[in-house]
């Protein structure tokens, strides 16, 4: 299964929440692949130039972009401009519409968020929502 | 120097070749020995499972390790507000 990881996922994820650690088990043996937007990623830097241990968190980034398995998605013209119809039809703000339209983008057959913006039927419609608590 | 950006594609064996392209922006000549440091900027891997070998599987327990580390106490709310920030 190929899951969209919003960045509530690897904050829940980092709490060794129970739903976490079974996917991560999952993508240990070969049955899931993680997406992960670069805004996710943006996200992540801030809080860890807040915390002034902006190094490990580029330790993390670069073994993540080695690993099969996981993918670092970047916006393409192609996410940029799909997430303006999210944004416009399905009313997310454009930071959440731009990792719905990368998730989509990739095909991602499950999205894991504990963000519940994305807990709306038109949402759901498109793609499976978990919620993450 | 001036740095040159070089797109390469590995082969099956994970091998790749600098295109000749830019062997005179690098000063290469056929058959030149050169030693090549190579940081990649972005890996495109295809999105779908595979299975993993001992070393993927111990780097994916790094970063495992790694996202508890520096994940943990992140300001959910304070992404949320950035997220809720109006732009555009």
């Amino acid at each position: 299964m190929v899951i969209g990881a919003d960045t509530g996922f690897f904050v829940k994820r980092s709490e060794r929440a129970p739903r976490t650690v079974e996917i991560w088990g999952d993508i240990l043996s070969g049955q899931d692949f993680l997406v992960v937007s670069v805004l996710t990623i943006a996200e992540f830097y801030a809080h860890q130039i807040k915390r002034a241990k902006l190094a490990a968190a580029e330790e993390l980034v670069s073994e993540m972009q080695l690993v099969p398995n996981i993918s670092i998605l970047p916006v393409s013209l192609e996410i940029a401009a799909a997430s303006a119809r999210y944004r416009r039809g399905l009313n997310l703000p454009t930071v959440d519409a731009v990792i719905f339209a990368t998730f989509l983008s990739a095909g991602c057959d499950l999205l894991l968020t504990t963000d519940s913006i994305f807990d709306q039927e038109s949402v759901r419609n498109l793609i499976p929502v978990e919620l993450l608590v | 120097m001036v740095a040159t950006f070089v797109k390469v594609k590995a082969d099956e064996n994970g091998d790749v070749q600098i295109p000749t392209t830019v062997w005179r922006k690098l000063g290469v000549q056929p058959n030149q020995e050169v030693e090549v440091l190579v940081t990649p900027l972005r890996v495109n891997k295809p999105v779908t499972p595979v299975k993993l070998t001992d070393e993927d599987r111990a780097r994916l327990h790094r970063i495992g390790e790694l996202i508890e580390e520096t994940f943990a106490g992140m300001d959910m709310e304070y992404v949320r507000e950035g997220r809720r920030d109006r732009w555009l």
